[in-house]
């Protein structure tokens, strides 16, 4: 999924205090499963703005509404009605979400209320981990399922640096090691020769580093 | 403002067994302005419900649950603590004093307890500065 | 011989080898440079110059490699590659070697986050075995990353670093093979503090037949004080500094403990000579450069020098 946290309010009221009305709009996907943009979090932020604008005695119109996903068109359309009566759309959508109202509602000011952070899963209850990093060329298959790309610091292919201490990253003990998880995989499956070979550079041309990427379909379209 | 009664939401745990059929109704009437909601446990409350509760106009809202040892529900009390604190995070972010939002473990069927702490917590309330009402649009 | 390189010259007659570190300075002062340098010349078989070390901006190593080659010095140039992507490694080879640097140590780096840029893009588009073995096509097979030929091959004698305590300890000789494999003529550790579990690093490699493939060079840093080898025991990534040593350092009076250091260096360095499969030492004397002739001359490797 994707994993976003909600901005601080200061933030959003600097971008959205030019506006009379502001439609709140919630995602109820990957951003509900991080507990950033569901439609707790959409209730919790509507209600925050209402309290805020209170404190300083100002009256927007504050509209809450959620959709399943905010970056598919067919989702997007069911606030269709809502979008003309308001100024500005609050987007709890990730940065994919965000971009997709703009393109629907092309006329209509479109404010980011999270921080998109990365692809990762559910760890545990109010954990979230970052593990890939779509790098276009999934190497997962080499490395025991844990990713040297998005779980080493350095993106390192040819084992753990000088810095890898007690399982703990250099960058932070509250990180672990990439290439520890990696290690200890491989040798629980009785596949650590997986790692004696020298692995030559990554190709980054699939990576973003090839510019913005784009799948097309055929078969998929209408 | 005098006038007016002080609009007081309090979400209580069913579980604390504090009114028997019809018996929340007549309470309030003794109190103006106070609304008690029964909850099938304080872990379903929220800090979104607490933060639209506030953002509706109640000037305090007041979470009661059972003793974590004694939650029917195993973890609800001890995890109704951490949402009421997350709700009243919110509520210093946007600048309104934490102290309207609480939340208090009590004994079961003790109606003088939550007399007590109704009283106590309506004048923290009526000490700070009353919140602006919000226009309906 | 493989190169032209002084060093590679020195540890192939069998001559235990010195090297030693000097940090360029934070700014364009060649002046505070060369009087680094300058107290290291003729002590010393190759220097090394260290690469915006810590993630610290500093002037780039190979300004400063070929500001201390023109001195007389033989430099080794350290390069991270955190900072630079491929084109950016290659084409720094090239010049490098265009100026007369033919000794090159890869390395991966710091993490950004130490440093005092930390808010920068870490690149790490090649890891430092990828950048040795990129190093090592270039001079041998005459070729960049992708295949394509080159006009004129750096024929530059290729380092890299191990650290014989990082975790997971089991780990550290498969990576040391890996980067003989990958090309490294030389292998300059991390400092050594642990003797016992260097010892049985140091075995395995004898072992595994890496030393006759590679030259080791030991790394040493002498304690300036108490308080230094407990910062860099709590504060530096990578390092291992057994309890004893501290001790050692806390039980001299505070104007005697840069003597103990330097002691202590002394002792260790002694000790590195017995141990089998090491070629020489590499001396990390951070902010006390001037102190490493002292150190050799202690150690009994100046008049071994001189002969």
């Amino acid at each position: 999924m994707i994993v976003a946290t909600l901005k601080e309010i200061d933030e959003i009221r600097k971008m959205i205090d030019r506006y009379d009305s502001v439609l709140v709009v919630g995602c109820d996907s990957c951003v509900a499963e991080c507990a950033a943009g569901g439609a707790r979090e959409t209730m919790l932020l509507a209600s925050a703005l209402k309290l805020s604008y209170l404190k300083d005695h100002m009256n927007p119109t504050i509209t809450e509404a959620v959709i399943d996903r905010q970056c598919v068109d067919d989702f997007i359309d069911q606030i269709a009605d809502q979008v003309p009566e308001h100024d500005a759309i609050l987007s709890l959508g990730c940065g994919a979400g965000v971009q997709a109202l703009a393109r629907v509602y092309s006329d209509k000011a479109i404010i980011p209320a999270l921080n998109t952070l990365f692809i990762g899963e559910t760890q545990s209850r109010g954990v979230w981990q970052e593990n890939c990093l779509g790098c276009g060329s999934c190497k997962l298959g080499y490395f025991g399922a844990v990713c040297p790309v998005a779980r080493c610091s350095k993106k390192l292919m040819n084992g753990p640096c000088g810095g890898s201490k007690g399982g703990r990253c250099e960058v932070n003990p509250e990180i672990p090691c990439g290439w520890d998880l990696i290690i200890r995989r491989l040798n629980a499956l009785g596949e650590l020769d997986r790692l004696t070979e020298y692995v030559p550079p990554v190709d980054w041309s699939t990576s973003h580093s090839g510019g913005p990427r784009k799948v097309v379909r055929e078969d998929q379209q209408p | 403002m005098e006038d007016t009664p002080v609009k007081i939401v309090v979400y209580h745990c069913r579980n604390l067994r504090l009114f028997k059929d019809g018996e929340q109704k007549i309470f309030c009437r003794q109190w103006p302005g106070l609304t008690m909601v029964s909850i099938p446990c304080s872990g379903k409350i929220e800090a979104h419900h607490l933060l639209k509760t506030m953002a509706g106009g109640a000037q305090g809202v007041l979470v009661l649950a059972c003793s974590e040892k004694a939650c029917q529900y195993l973890e609800g009390s001890s995890r109704s603590r951490k949402r009421v604190d997350y709700a009243r995070l919110w509520l210093e972010k946007v600048g309104i004093s934490a102290e309207r939002l609480d939340f208090v473990r009590i004994p079961p069927m003790d109606r003088v307890a939550l007399e007590n702490l109704l009283r106590e917590f309506l004048s923290k309330i009526q000490s700070l500065e009353a919140l602006p009402a919000i226009a309906k649009a | 011989m493989k190169t032209e390189s002084n060093l590679e010259k020195v540890l192939a007659s069998g001559r235990f080898a010195v090297t030693a570190e000097c940090g360029p300075p934070k700014g364009s002062d060649t002046a505070i440079l060369m009087e680094k340098a300058k107290s290291l010349l003729g002590h010393i078989d190759a220097v090394n110059v260290t690469d915006n070390q810590t993630a610290i901006v500093r002037m780039s190593s190979i300004a400063a490699c070929s500001i201390l080659k023109n001195m007389g010095h033989e430099p080794i140039l350290q390069m991270v590659t955190r900072d630079r992507n491929r084109i950016a490694l290659q084409s720094d080879i090239f010049g490098a070697y265009a100026l007369g640097i033919s000794n090159v140590l890869c390395l991966t780096g710091d993490h950004q986050s130490f440093g005092n840029q930390k808010q920068a893009v870490g690149v790490f588009d090649l890891d430092s075995i990828q950048l040795l073995k990129t190093v090592k096509d270039m001079r041998d097979e005459e070729k960049i990353i992708g295949g394509e030929s080159i006009q004129g091959a750096p024929k530059m004698f290729i380092g890299a670093a191990a650290n014989p305590f990082a975790d997971p300890v089991d780990w550290r000789v498969i990576r040391l093979a890996k980067k003989v494999n990958a090309g490294a003529d030389f292998i300059q550790t991390q400092c050594i503090f642990n003797m016992d579990q260097f010892k049985k690093f140091m075995n395995q490699a004898v072992d595994m037949g890496l030393t006759e493939k590679t030259y080791i060079l030991a790394g040493i840093t002498p304690f300036k004080s108490v308080g230094m080898a407990k910062y860099m025991s709590d504060k530096v990534a990578g390092m291992d500094i057994p309890d004893e040593l501290i001790r050692r350092m806390a039980g001299v009076p505070k104007e005697k403990q840069a003597d103990e250091g330097i002691k202590i260096a002394v002792e260790f360095i002694q000790q590195f000579r017995e141990i089998k499969g090491i070629a020489g030492i590499h001396v990390m004397a951070i902010e006390w450069e001037h102190k490493v002739p002292e150190i050799l001359e202690l150690a009994g490797l100046t008049s071994e020098r001189q002969n």
